[in-house]
């Protein structure tokens, strides 16, 4: 438990100490590829599934 | 006027430091944590100027931006933990998830990825080609061109904030002329 304790206030000081700025390339490319593919299922689906839920719900509302 | 004039040397210092955090970042891929410290504080004294003139419209509540704040921090600081990310990075990110809230939180991570995307690119394209000629030192240009995989994310991050910053309406004139309306 100790070990423990002083690990993670160990790993708190070495992020305080720590000024770099920079990110590996590979990191940055995967973040604007996840980000890029959530808006193109967004754009590409977004107005099909609204209208799937659409006829959901008012099938719903049809038959209650 | 007074709360105008102060909720607006609060954001324009933000703005500011954002930039000079940019070019250290830039120039030597290091970011004093000073900068993320004023950032933060920046947030919680125009928060409370915002909340002393009764402009209750302009920042979510403060849950919301804690909450964005502590979430980015999580997610930058198990990042670093797997050494791809500087810290300052996850410093000056949590500051700026801080500004931004929840509401903000999508625009702010969108346009930060789609810049650190671009410098991705332009840092692989340095790397493979090495076009500039007789370039020496600490700077990002130089040792991404010596070799090494590095971006300098702090630019992302400003970049992404002030993208978010516009969405959220911070320099709206509505936003700003609400201040006068009283």
């Amino acid at each position: 438990m100790r070990i423990f304790f002083h690990q993670n206030i160990a790993a708190l000081i070495a992020y305080h100490r720590n000024l770099s700025g920079a990110t590996a390339i590979e990191y940055t490319l995967i973040v604007a590829g996840v980000a890029l593919a959530i808006v193109a299922t967004v754009f590409v689906f977004g107005e099909s599934v609204l209208a799937l839920f659409q006829e959901v719900q008012a099938a719903f509302d049809a038959n209650l | 006027m007074l709360f105008l004039t102060l909720y607006l040397v609060c954001v324009f210092v933000v703005v500011g430091t954002g930039l000079l955090a940019s070019l250290s970042d830039f120039r030597g891929l290091v970011i004093p944590n000073i900068f993320s410290g004023i950032v933060l504080g920046a947030f919680f004294l125009c928060y409370l100027i915002v909340w002393l003139g009764g402009y209750s419209d302009v920042f979510a509540p403060l849950a919301s931006h804690i909450i964005a704040a502590l979430a980015v921090f999580g997610v930058t600081l198990v990042m670093f933990l797997l050494k791809g990310l500087g810290a300052a990075d996850s410093k000056l990110g949590t500051a700026y998830a801080l500004w931004v809230g929840l509401e903000g939180l999508l625009p702010f991570l969108f346009y930060m990825a789609l810049t650190g995307g671009l410098l991705a690119l332009a840092a692989l394209f340095l790397k493979k080609f090495k076009p500039i000629k007789g370039l020496s030192g600490d700077g990002w240009m130089a040792r991404v061109q010596a070799g090494e995989n590095k971006v300098p994310y702090g630019i992302a991050i400003v970049i992404g904030a002030l993208a978010s910053f516009v969405k959220l309406g911070y320099f709206n004139v509505e936003v700003l002329s609400s201040f006068l309306a009283s």
